[in-house]
């Protein structure tokens, strides 16, 4: 038991970490993107987002059952020294450019709306130093953090959906086809990927209690992101429609920002700006750390703490690569190409390995007895 | 002539002009010493522990004589006389030096002590030795508190003893009743009863004193001594007897001053070690409730108390306490607060990890949940471990009143600590970076009042808090009635001054004021301080980032309160690690719900009370029948 | 360990020093704008803003019948210009972040606004919060005219004013959001509160009912006699069709129009006592539940089905006809229903000459479709014109108010 694999998270550090993770991309641009893609059917998209990764854990889980040790080893059961490396390398390479991604997506965003005379530069590093710290401080101080934080995050975001009740327009969810179903189920495969935190899971298996905490971490952990983005995306719909929905940039901020109960209770984006910068900051924290860890269990490192700050420096560079905002959603968009081959092709690789090494096994024990 | 007139002139001016130093003795200028210098060169002998080791080979250069004149005395009898006796002799007188060596070889094979306190000398058979050893432990003469009492007992035959005890923590009176008298006009004794036979029959038959026990080493001699018990020798026995005569001036059992409550117990613990476990025992009256005694410090010799009840505590948590404890090696603690920060796992964190109190009952209950509390000599501070965040969170009368009344006055206390750590961040961040936030009048009036006060709003907050800190800090020295006064008077006249100068303000007093009170409703005081001391840096990421700033530092906040551990317990447990609710977190729950223990603590009996704690409302009620 | 820590200080003091320029902005630093009126300016293509902002209220300093606000007022091209003008010759710098309302020239609002609020929505310091607002004049006129005479801030006026427009649904609160919604949209055409400002004589045209059984007829803002207090009025509603503004609907049509929105919360209504024409009767209305309206297509054109419950309370009653018994009070129940039936359908037609379905009927016609795109291709704005209105109105009167019954003079 060293520090990498504590194996004391329970059920909630499970939830909160895939949550924290998976979550705030629905704050961000994505969901305009979408919504000019599906229109009012977008909610059915994001079940399939939901149910799929679902899915794919419990492969995963599957794969991990029979074999001990970590993700590593279990690779390297099934497909050899040299495929487990390309996978779990490709695995922190998507790790790490989320984080990277979510990081330049959350400073440009603060730029934009919080503090337009800032730096950019300083609100990258500020950012970076800021999840480094939580991450330098240990998988258990990360996820609880975030099981602390998130009720609250979750009621703050759930009230604004509330305080907006008298601007909304029901019929905005008509047509209720919206670009067609199968537009909705297309998108909802394709973006799957976006959900490949949840796999986080099954890397740190060992950190975890036993495999049933990791099954029902995930399942809650998806349940919630669902429940919160279909209701965030019914909202935002209804508020926006689809033609001005798809125009805006920041989606959660605007509907901060349109809250207008009275004359006493409005202007209430500023503290929403609170809640928005956690969810960025455990999302980078959570993504850094699940990125270095897969790299210290290839290069067998005894700690993760050393390499936290160069995670740090790398993705705060990463993310300062870009030149201009278009170019980093572009990015964004091609990156969910990766996380697609991060969602399906490993594991059902190794899912059909494990399964295949199984009946054989089986086969071979039947045989010789 | 002229020349030395002009010299004579030249010298009269310079006189006059030049200082002339007083003619005075050369000042006391405290030198390094010689072994100072040393140490720079190599090894730390302080000149106490060479006399000691001296004192040391002198002593075996003596034993080594003995031993020699027991061989010729030996070789001598065996030639002369029948051979039976005296191989029975010999062989006693044998085994009496071979224990002796024993015992020395024992001592002198342990480090050597540095301090020249003969830690590791065995008390001597020959008294006069003794009392040289004793003369030169306690600087005798010089040193007046000592009295070394020397006395014969018994006649027949007759025996030389020592009595040595500390002036002013002994009871004369115990010393002259229970020791003197019995010893002085002791019956004979059989010529036979010698050695270990001669110190139990004494202690057997002639002291009537509660405690006596006893010790072979001048360590020992030296705690019982220090801690105001009498200690005596006797000529001819390797030991010594220590009597209990324990008597000194202490402050009486007072009222709580940091913790007072409205309710619930008025004891406070003082400074006397004994007196503070006793106070515990008269409110749990738990056979097994066990307290250690382990001494600290090496010129010290404070005694540590540990108390946990046996079959409640973990034993794990124990043998951790005790270990930590044990393994202190510093010359003297007086305080159980610089004890902490020896044994506590993060020391240089601002959040306390044990929960000092002053209240036996506060400490009997978390005794009861199944924590450790140790005491330490001239502390009136008891301190609890392990404890969470929440535990310091709670009031010592939180039990006694009720059930929702407690939980609003808890709703209030974690609203203040929020406010006394957020507050000044949160105004200065929403005010210089976040102005949509504000309703515009307030904005508009915030921004009047601010319009002729020179400095940004940073130096106006750090300005007051400073000013607070002062107030709160300089009030604390002012001699007593004067203080409340002045600090009022100091509090109020800054204030209302600073604002009608325009260096602040007003809405900048009214939030200083508020994160000031804010933070008194915090409990305990520690924590208070911590925190205050946390608002600070919010402040500065205040400055830098506005509310993004709070928001990160908040977040790393939180982080750092999860990574804490106080013995080894998640500091924020039960929330995170999540465990069973106890029923009293955040809110309480009544107390005959409580059934279980804190889950964290891993206790060996996790219920506390049956599910059905109130029987009598399942029972039928005898009412109206009581006449029979 | 000293070296970090040593390291880390130097971090946090260079971030702290790097960031002395990092937009702290002191509360007095800046110039607060409450309300932005645009107006064409003389010039070909450019436009005039006013901007009132507010002097940050100094206790004792502000006399008697002193404005609280300044106006400001430049010429240029685009607001975003207009901004930077007025940063240049005021020394504070402007924030838009509590701008309460945007007041439009009539003249500009009938041109077109799509050129403009392009802008407004990008830019963060707009909020989706500020309300709208059409002057008949020009608003630069309005907002100097603007003087509030309880004695209330300048923002809070415009808050308080439009949140009270719901008392009697004479004019309505629009925020920028929804007008921009409403704007981006084809299920319905954007409105916005009509203001002007009243000369205090007095006289005015006192309108005549249009309708059969009513015994009044709405003003538009400015229009309404008025004498004394503050000279600025909101009454009506400024309609528009895609950008351009199209035409004003009265104080009655608007209340009309709160009906069918669902936010009209309670009004009088005077009308001709049902058995006595000459005598006028006074009922409290309001809304008993939320309109419930159905569009179906027949053969392409639409068919507008609405159904209003009202509740009501006599609040007046002249002839002493004893209206309260259950018998004749169907008569006054029908009486209300007429009238509010004639009402709403001659709003309604009025919307329909003017192509601009500001109600939103266009809402509830996305039901009839499965797909966005065939709904996108299906131009409401015109079909609307054409559709069929069948209007029911329900009215109950509950209540009696505080007598049960008259007694006649004697």
């Amino acid at each position: 038991m060293n520090d990498l694999h504590p194996g004391k998270l329970g059920v909630a550090e499970g939830i909160a970490l895939v949550f924290g993770i998976v979550m705030p991309r629905v704050f961000l641009s994505t969901v305009s993107n979408l919504i000019q893609q599906d229109g009012p059917i977008l909610w059915l998209a994001m079940v399939i987002y939901t149910i799929i990764p679902l899915i794919v854990l419990y492969m995963m889980a599957y794969v991990h059952k029979g074999i001990t040790g970590d993700i590593f080893m279990v690779c390297q059961k099934l497909i050899g020294t040299i495929g487990a490396w390309v996978i779990l390398l490709s695995y922190s390479v998507m790790f790490l450019s989320n984080g990277a991604l979510i990081l330049r997506l959350y400073s440009e965003y603060t730029l934009l709306t919080a503090l337009p005379r800032v730096e950019f530069q300083l609100v990258i590093v500020w950012y970076a130093v800021s999840a480094g710290i939580v991450c330098y401080l240990g998988i258990e101080a990360l996820t609880r953090t975030s099981y602390i934080v998130m009720p609250f995050s979750i009621a703050a975001i759930g009230m604004i959906l509330l305080l907006l009740v008298p601007f909304y327009i029901t019929y905005n969810l008509t047509p209720w086809q919206g670009n067609g179903v199968m537009q909705a189920v297309q998108t909802g495969i394709k973006g799957a990927g976006y959900n490949v935190g949840v796999l986080a899971l099954i890397f740190l298996a060992p950190a975890f209690q036993n495999a049933r905490t990791i099954k029902k971490a995930a399942l809650y952990a998806l349940s919630y992101a669902g429940i919160l983005r279909v209701s965030f995306i019914l909202v935002y719909i209804m508020v926006f429609g689809t033609s001005v929905g798809a125009e805006k940039t920041m989606p959660l901020f605007e509907l901060a920002r349109l809250v207008y109960l009275n004359q006493y209770l409005q202007r209430i984006e500023a503290l929403f700006i609170v809640v928005w910068v956690i969810f960025g900051l455990l999302a980078v924290a959570g993504s850094l750390y699940v990125g270095l860890y897969l790299l210290s269990v290839l290069l067998k490192l005894p700690t993760l703490r050393p390499i936290v700050p160069l995670g740090a420096i790398l993705i705060a560079n990463l993310a300062m690569m870009p030149p201009d905002i278009g170019y980093v959603l572009e990015v964004d968009q091609k990156l969910i190409t990766l996380f697609d081959v991060g969602i399906y092709v490993f594991p059902a690789l190794l899912f059909i390995l494990a399964w295949w090494k199984k009946r054989r096994g089986k086969l071979c024990g039947s045989a010789s007895s | 002539m002229g020349k030395s007139m002009i010299s004579n002139l030249i010298t009269g001016i310079k006189d006059v002009l030049v200082y002339q130093p007083p003619d005075q003795p050369t000042p006391f200028v405290l030198n390094e010493t010689a072994t100072e210098k040393a140490e720079i060169d190599g090894e730390f002998f302080p000149p106490a522990a060479v006399a000691e080791g001296i004192r040391e080979l002198e002593f075996m250069i003596n034993y080594a004589k003995k031993l020699d004149a027991f061989m010729k005395k030996s070789s001598k009898d065996l030639r002369s006389k029948e051979k039976h006796e005296i191989v029975k002799k010999i062989k006693a007188e044998f085994e009496m030096i071979q224990t002796e060596w024993k015992e020395i070889k024992k001592y002198t094979q342990k480090n050597h002590s540095i301090d020249g306190m003969y830690n590791n000398t065995v008390i001597s058979a020959d008294i006069s030795e003794n009392q040289s050893m004793l003369e030169s432990i306690y600087q005798l003469p010089v040193n007046k508190d000592v009295v070394i009492r020397s006395i014969t007992i018994s006649d027949q035959p007759k025996i030389k003893a020592l009595v040595v005890f500390m002036d002013g923590l002994i009871d004369k009176k115990i010393i002259n009743m229970t020791l003197l008298e019995p010893l002085m006009f002791m019956k004979n004794i059989q010529e036979h009863v010698q050695g270990e036979d001669f110190i139990s029959f004494v202690m057997e038959e002639c002291l009537p004193s509660g405690q006596a026990s006893r010790i072979g080493s001048f360590k020992e001699v030296q705690q019982a001594i220090n801690t105001g018990d009498a200690v005596v020798f006797f000529d001819g026995s390797g030991e010594a007897v220590a009597v209990e005569t324990k008597g000194y001036e202490h402050r009486s059992i007072g009222n709580p001053t940091t913790e007072q409550s409205v309710r619930g117990s008025q004891n406070a613990f003082t400074e006397v070690l004994r007196v503070n476990t006793a106070l515990i025992r008269t409110m749990l009256h738990a056979s097994d409730l066990v307290t250690e005694m382990i001494p600290i410090g090496a010129r010290g010799h404070s005694n540590c108390a540990v108390m946990y009840i046996k079959s409640i505590a973990n034993e794990e948590l124990v043998e951790e306490v005790k270990r930590r404890v044990n393994s202190i090696s510093t010359d003297i603690i007086t305080d159980s607060g610089v004890l902490e920060h020896f044994i506590e796992d993060f020391p240089k964190n601002p959040f306390p990890q044990t929960l000092s109190t002053e209240r036996p009952d506060r400490v009997a209950i978390h005794l009861s949940e199944g924590r450790v509390a140790i005491f330490i000599d001239g502390s009136p501070f008891g301190h609890i471990l392990p404890v969470s965040f929440f535990t310091l969170m709670h009031s010592s009368d939180d039990f006694s009143l009720n059930l929702y009344y407690t939980n609003m006055l808890r709703l209030v206390r974690w609203f203040g600590a929020l406010l006394s750590l957020l507050l000044p961040g949160l105004y200065l961040a929403i005010s210089t970076f976040h102005q949509e936030a504000i309703p515009t009048e307030l904005l508009l009036s915030i921004a009047a009042a601010r319009a002729q006060v020179p400095f940004p709003t940073i130096v106006e907050i750090l300005f007051m808090e400073f000013s607070f800190e002062l107030i709160r800090e300089g009030g604390l020295r002012i001699p007593g009635i004067l203080g409340s006064t002045i600090g009022i008077v100091g509090a109020l006249i800054l204030g209302q001054t600073a604002v009608t100068a325009k260096i602040v303000s007003p809405i900048m007093v009214i939030v200083i004021a508020l994160t000031g009170l804010a933070s008194y409703s915090i409990p305990d005081y520690r924590l208070a301080s911590a925190f205050r001391l946390s608002r600070f840096v919010f402040v500065l990421l205040a400055m830098s980032m506005g509310l993004i700033g709070v928001a990160c530092g908040f977040l790393v906040f939180i982080a750092m309160l999860c990574s804490l551990k106080s013995f080894g317990m998640p500091y924020l447990v039960p929330l995170a690690p999540r465990t069973v609710n106890g029923g009293d977190t955040i809110f309480r729950s009544s107390a005959y719900h409580q059934k279980r223990r804190s889950d964290a603590l891993n206790t060996k009996d996790e219920i506390r009370q049956k599910d059905t704690s109130r029987t009598w409302i399942t029972d039928s009620s005898k009412g109206g029948n009581d006449h029979e | 360990m000293w070296i970090r820590l040593i390291l880390g200080m130097m971090l946090l003091t260079m971030g702290i020093f790097l960031s002395g320029c990092n937009g702290a902005r002191e509360s007095e630093e800046v110039a607060y704008i409450v309300a932005i009126g645009i107006d064409k300016a003389e010039q070909e293509g450019m436009i005039k803003v006013t901007y009132q902002i507010a002097k940050p209220n100094v206790e004792g300093n502000k006399g008697e019948g002193e404005k609280d606000t300044v106006l400001i007022s430049n010429s240029a091209v685009t607001i975003a210009e207009s901004l930077n003008l007025l940063n240049s010759t005021t020394s504070l710098v402007p924030s838009m972040s509590h701008v309460k309302v945007l007041v439009v020239g009539q003249e500009l609002a009938r041109e077109g606004l799509a050129n403009m609020w392009g802008s407004l929505k990008r830019y963060r310091e707009y909020r989706g919060s500020m309300f709208v607002l059409v002057a008949k004049g020009t608003a630069r006129n309005f907002l100097e005219a603007n003087k509030p005479s309880f004695n209330i801030s300048a923002s809070k006026y415009f808050e308080t004013m439009l949140d009270s427009g719901v008392e009697a649904g004479y004019y309505l609160r629009v925020s920028f959001h929804q007008f921009y919604i409403r704007l981006k949209s084809n299920s319905a055409e954007s409105y916005a509160t009509f203001v002007d400002i009243s000369d205090l004589t007095g006289k005015g045209e006192i309108a005549t009912p249009k309708v059969a059984g009513s015994k009044v007829d709405g003003y538009t803002a400015g229009g309404i006699p008025l004498q004394g207090g503050n000279p600025i009025q909101f009454a009506g509603t400024a309609i528009f069709n895609g950008d351009k503004m199209v035409g004003t609907l009265s104080t009655t049509e608007t209340r009309m129009m709160a009906m069918l929105l669902g936010n009209f919360n309670n009004g009088f209504l005077s009308m001709e006592d049902p058995l006595v024409p000459k005598k006028f009767v006074n009922v409290n209305l309001r809304l008993g539940s939320a309109p419930k309206i159905k569009v179906a297509l027949e053969e392409g054109r639409p068919v507008i089905d609405i159904k209003i419950r009202l509740e009501g309370e006599i609040t007046n009653l002249p002839s002493g006809i004893n209206y309260e018994q259950e018998s004749y009070l169907r008569l006054l129940e029908e009486q209300v229903n007429q009238v509010c039936h004639e009402e709403m359908a001659n709003m309604i037609h009025h919307t329909q000459e003017l192509k601009s379905d500001v109600i939103g009927f266009g809402y509830y016609v996305r039901t009839e479709f499965t797909n966005y795109q065939d709904f996108l291709q299906y131009s409401w704005c015109e079909e609307y014109s054409q559709a069929k209105i069948n209007i029911t109105i329900d009215t109950k009167i509950r209540r009696t108010g505080l007598m049960i019954r008259t007694y006649p003079v004697k």
